[in-house]
């Protein structure tokens, strides 16, 4: 029962109590709204220098289970939580999230008004945060804070730096890895497709040589705008080609490939209960979603680009088609793990567009 | 678009009088939609034979139709008001039954009668579970395996497919035979036997067993462009095998991870999108604690008790955002209140940044012959609900609400009493209050995996019940130790336990608390976005956090004490009083801030009270609030235990003068008036003949009787030391009056009386309560009604497997049923 204390980069300390890493920590403080699949979003290598605040209040309730890794190597910085439950054994609990955490040295502050927090969030907008040890010197804890440069070499850090394989029978795709989360794989996986991932630094060539039937960019960290012209270079090349499925930072990527801008958000949106629009069919759909940047809206060519789908509260363009090539992409994750199933059937419809394709 | 234009005359089936498993919860939601249907131009009526409608009284709304609820005579409503369209949705089962035999006699085609919510085709198929079935199975939804075999090779056929335990039962029975759970072949064999011997067609009906199951309520609401909102998820803490009316139940669920939980969703989409819902639907699965797969269980396509729980426990407007989809609009085009622009759209799904707990109440304390033991009928008799930013805090609250309204279940169980017998036995087969049977449990050291072995109830739940346990020893370890206090009461103990376990009074905590720890409640907005968006909310909580959300403008104020669980006696008239006690302040042009912590209570509903409090009404949330909000007032319905004890700490408390008990029962008495005493005035309003048992609201008097009512009835009120209003029983001999007793107005005789004297008392008792009353304006009138009107109490005896008594007390009515005398 350990003390330690949030602080934010405006001066503001919330005292609570360690689990978890007892490691100090730093990132950017983002909220996510889900009720369920803390596991899938801890693990999600979105929040590459990050720490997240759940707005629901117990945390830890269905424990650690083997399905729900999105990655083997969860990176983000920290965890904040009103209420940790530490439940181990029973069912499918062979690991509590405390212990958990604790293994992969990510560090957890329970006891917070994660409510407060988050009210003050939406009014800052993504702030930096430090968990640290109670000191009695905060000023130099906060002095500390200001100092920190977060790396914006995240997608460096994440993507697998060697290829690998994930075998099936079916179509072959070529998976690109941002920062790859495994619901993609698992999606891919029910549909048989034999896969291959390949580092973020993958070029068209590379791609082409394997000569698949599909290539999907994947989700990842950080700020489009910080990645290497290569991989812009890249997607220009390969989308004229090959079909395409550009899903996350993979869809911002897409995006300026396409001549668009992508730009911060005032505040990271993180959640599963935004409506989305599809345009094309007009149905209305939820999906989980983890964004702190995005497509800027008037900035889409028309002549290139139809915007296919848009978040229904905040207007923010959710997904893009290329008019000449079989190429799409969605700013939402699509692959659910966590989140509604009524997503993963574009995934369905990636698959009918390598099947048009190789005809 | 021009149909929907077109203004409809439109009938509203309700569900009859409260009763064991029908509370106030739909009349929350009746009451919403009759405003928004009539808003937009339609004709409404609405038929029940519930006494305690809150819906009679909305004349300027509605017509409301006495009836009893039978085919015929709903066929003779349809035609005398010339119905074109029904509302099936806010009359439980009873009206999609009644429904459905009007479909099936040919009656709606006749008539070119329409439904809106849910078509007949719906419901055909949900009142046949055959059908249902079918339609389920279509869709890949899967309902408990059942089949029906003659012979034993069948039966291990079908086992052999969906595995033990099964439930055998035989077919057309001629002795009542229970049905019998068999864990392995050679049980199911010997009990094949015995079923075939008393089946007259040598038939078993053998059905899987899914006793032990997760229970889970999900809440959907789809429009008619097949737009689809998951509203609620919700968990029973028992697993199935206890009636979801029995049972703890938690939003959000608690011990689902994301794949279970989206699996339920997309079903509950599935089955909406099926059976083309237009409005809400609650669906129920059971869920295999051990695999991966569930089984559907109950589809309502109707408000219930889960939509109800569902509405209070995000702050969505449930009833608001279906009444508009009754109107033809569609989701996207739905704003709620309380959010501004795009944010308003009633399409973004409720998420919670808080616990919400259910707890049911039983009113065994009453019923001590009744079977108490919980299975699959429903035995409480209502229910209170508490929030809490944990589990453990939502708990306690909830435990700590019910032990200030019917601590029956706890006052009659002292647990450290029992025996490890006795223990054992309720841990297998739970009982009203298990939850203080769980706890001992506990402290006498059984171990998280035992309790979930014994009781089949999530682990999770035992340790959190644990972390419980082990506050409390924390703080009986340190009496008045500032941090022992501050655990505790974030974890949601009261002053009031946390005095029984420093063996001290809970003043001299609440004094240790407020002056010596400086601990003080966080009152926190329940609102359904978990403070995504700055939502305008009016319904606040307590907890003990950092950040205060609560606004207190200087309007003058008046704090309504609402009366919490639905309790036998003043059952569902006491929320009638609290809405009347409401409406009436508001047109006083008070500021109305209202306490209470029922799911069920219509008083909750949304637009009601300008500020609602959901809290448990004890002693220390009322002084809390109090000191908070300054009221200029204080109501409350009569007196009782909580108001005294506030009394007694100084608190100035307008206790509208009405009976919680009855009026006087065992008395042979042949009328009643209604009378009332202010300040030195008398007037009398009419009266009601009195029936044995029963009200009738023809009462003849000839003029020679009623030139002697005046001077009695002054002379029996100047007895009374009290303003208010007084029901004086009669005893009539040819043209002798005697007075058999004088008593303030009871409670559950209000609604109806207020119907059949056309005057609505209870508006009359804030009023006089508030030295604000014209009794010149009070006129005597006999006989209003163009058609007699009888009233009788209902009982929860039948439900319990009881006999009904020669002479039930009116106390132990849970209900009231109103009725012509041509029925």
């Amino acid at each position: 029962m350990a003390e330690r204390y949030l602080i934010l980069e405006d001066g503001s300390v919330f005292k609570g109590t360690a689990f978890g890493s007892r490691a100090t920590t730093f990132g950017e403080v983002v909220f996510n709204t889900s009720m369920t699949g803390y596991q899938q979003i801890i693990t999600n290598q979105i929040y590459h220098n990050q720490i997240i605040v759940f707005s629901q209040p117990t945390i830890g309730g269905a424990g650690i289970e083997r399905a729900s890794y999105e990655s083997v190597d969860p990176t983000c910085k920290g965890v904040i939580v009103r209420d940790v439950a530490n439940v181990s054994i029973n069912r499918r609990r062979r690991l509590s999230l405390d212990e958990y955490l604790k293994s992969q040295n990510i560090p957890g502050i329970t006891g917070i008004d994660t409510r407060a927090l988050i009210r003050k969030l939406r009014q800052t907008g993504t702030i930096k945060g430090s968990i640290i040890d109670p000191v009695n010197d905060l000023e130099h804890a906060f002095d500390q804070l200001k100092a920190i440069v977060l790396t914006n070499q995240q997608v460096n850090q994440v993507s697998t730096p060697k290829p690998f394989p994930n075998p099936g029978s079916g179509k072959n795709v070529v998976v690109v890895d941002l920062g790859l989360k495994y619901g993609i794989l698992r999606q891919l996986n029910k549909r048989n497709c034999n896969v291959t991932v390949l580092p973020y630094s993958a070029t068209a060539d590379e791609i082409f040589n394997l000569d698949p039937d599909g290539v999907i960019i994947s989700t990842g960290p950080g700020n489009p705008n910080d990645l290497p012209e290569s991989l812009i270079a890249m997607v220009q090349e390969v989308e004229r080609k090959i079909p395409l499925f550009a899903i996350g930072l993979g869809h911002e990527v897409f995006a300026v490939a396409n001549g668009c801008e992508v730009t911060e958000l005032a505040a990271e949106h993180h959640g599963n209960n935004h409506p989305i629009l599809s345009v094309i069919t007009d149905e209305i759909m939820y999906a989980s979603q983890g964004q702190g940047y995005s497509v800027k809206r008037g900035t889409v060519d028309r002549n290139e680009l139809m915007v296919t789908h848009y978040d229904m509260v905040d207007g923010s363009i959710q997904g893009l088609r290329h008019r000449d090539y079989p190429a799409f992409s969605v700013q939402f994750f699509p692959d659910s793990y966590p989140g509604p199933y009524e997503v993963t059937e574009l995934f369905d419809e990636f698959s009918e567009m390598m099947t048009t394709r190789g005809r | 678009m021009a149909a929907r234009k077109r203004v409809k005359n439109i009938l509203i089936i309700g569900a009859g009088p409260n009763q064991i498993g029908l509370d106030t919860e739909i009349d929350s939601a009746t009451l919403q939609t009759i405003k928004e249907l009539h808003n937009a131009g339609h004709t409404i009526h609405y038929v029940s034979n519930n006494a305690n409608s809150i819906i009679a009284d909305l004349k300027e709304y509605v017509t409301f139709i006495v009836s009893n609820l039978n085919v015929n005579a709903i066929i003779n409503i349809l035609k005398e008001h010339q119905i074109d369209t029904i509302l099936p949705t806010l009359g439980s089962g009873i009206a999609l039954e009644l429904v459905d035999q009007l479909e099936d006699a040919g009656i709606l085609d006749e008539l070119n009668i329409k439904t809106i919510g849910v078509t007949t085709t719906t419901i055909h198929n949900l009142q046949n579970p055959e059908l249902m079935n079918r339609v389920l199975s279509h869709i890949k939804q899967p309902t408990i395996p059942t089949t029906v075999v003659d012979s034993n090779e069948a039966a291990i056929r079908f086992v052999k497919k969906v595995g033990y335990p099964v439930i055998i039962k035989p077919i057309a029975s001629l002795t009542k035979t229970n049905r019998s759970r068999c864990e392995n072949e050679h049980q199911m064999i010997e009990n094949l036997e015995s079923s075939f011997k008393v089946s007259t067609t040598h038939q078993v009906a053998v059905e899987k067993s899914i006793v032990g199951f997760k229970e889970i309520e999900m809440v959907v609401i789809r429009d008619a462009e097949g737009t689809k909102l998951l509203i609620n998820g919700a968990e029973n803490f028992n697993p199935v095998g206890v009636h979801a009316g029995d049972s703890i139940i938690f939003s959000p669920t608690q011990t689902l991870t994301d794949a279970e939980f989206q699996a339920l969703r997309q079903a509950t989409f599935r089955i909406a999108e099926i059976f083309r819902i237009k409005g809400v639907c609650h669906v129920q699965f059971a869920l295999d604690p051990a695999g991966n797969n569930y089984f559907v269980t109950r589809i309502n396509p109707f408000f219930d008790r889960s939509t109800a729980f569902a509405a209070r426990a995000t702050g969505y407007p449930v009833a608001y955002v279906v009444s508009s989809i009754l109107l033809g609009k569609n989701l996207r085009d739905i704003e709620i209140p309380g959010l501004k622009h795009h944010e308003s759209l009633a399409l973004i799904e409720p998420t919670l940044d808080h616990v919400a707990v259910r707890f049911p109440t039983w009113s065994f304390a009453s019923f001590k012959n009744a079977e108490q033991e919980l299975n699959t009928r429903v035995k409480s008799t209502g229910a209170v609900m508490a929030f809490g930013r944990s589990m453990e805090e939502a708990l306690q609250k909830a435990i700590r609400s019910v032990d200030s309204t019917t601590s029956a279940e706890q006052a009659a169980l002292d647990e450290s009493r029992l025996t490890e017998a006795q223990l054992i036995n309720v841990l297998i087969h739970p009982r009203a209050g298990e939850i203080f049977y769980l706890l001992e449990a506990i402290r006498r050291g059984y171990t998280v995996d035992e309790l979930a072995e014994l009781t089949k109830v999530d682990a999770f739940y035992f340790y959190k019940l644990q972390h419980l346990v082990s506050i409390e020893q924390n703080v009986r370890k340190n009496p008045f130790d500032v941090d022992a206090l501050k655990q505790a009461k974030y974890f949601g103990l009261g002053d009031s336990q946390l005095a029984h376990l420093w063996h001290s009074h809970s003043d001299r905590v609440r004094d240790f608390r407020i002056n010596t720890a400086k601990c003080l409640p966080t009152y926190k907005g329940i609102e359904p976005t978990a403070g995504e968006f700055p939502f305008i909310t009016n319904i606040y909580y307590s907890t003990f956090e950092d950040e205060d959300e609560l606004t207190i403008d200087d309007k003058p104020k008046v704090l309504v004490l609402g009366t919490a669980n639905n309790q036998v006696g003043t059952n569902s008239a006491a929320e009638y009083a609290t809405v009347q006690e409401i409406k009436a302040l508001q047109a006083l042009n008070y500021q109305v801030v209202l306490l209470n912590n029922n799911p069920n209570a219509i008083s909750l509903s949304f637009g009601m009270a300008d500020k609602v409090y959901l809290e448990p009404l004890t002693i220390e949330n009322c002084l809390n609030i109090i000191e908070r909000e300054q009221p200029e007032h204080i109501i409350a319905q009569g007196k009782w235990e909580i108001v005294t004890r506030l009394i007694e700490r100084g608190v100035t408390i307008h206790q509208l003068p009405l009976s919680r008990t009855t009026r006087s029962e065992n008395v042979e008495s042949d009328f009643m008036l209604i009378a009332c005493k202010y300040q030195n005035q008398m007037a009398i309003y009419g009266g009601v003949k009195v029936e044995g048992h029963q009200l009738n609201s023809s009462l003849n008097l000839n003029s020679k009787i009623k030139n002697k009512l005046n001077p009695i009835v002054t002379a029996e009120l100047k007895k009374q030391d009290r303003n208010g209003i007084y029901t004086v029983v009669f005893k009539q001999n040819n043209e002798h009056l005697t007075v058999t007793g004088v008593v303030p107005l009871a409670i559950q005789d209000t609604p109806y009386l207020s119907c059949v004297l056309n005057r609505n008392l209870i508006v009359d008792l804030v009023n006089i309560s508030l030295n604000n009353f014209k009794i010149d304006e009070v006129q005597t009138q006999f006989n209003q009604l163009d058609e007699p009107l009888l009233y009788n109490h209902v009982y929860p005896y039948h439900q319990f497997g009881l006999q009904l008594p020669q002479q039930p007390p009116f106390s132990l009515a849970n209900g009231a049923r109103v009725e012509t005398e041509t029925e």
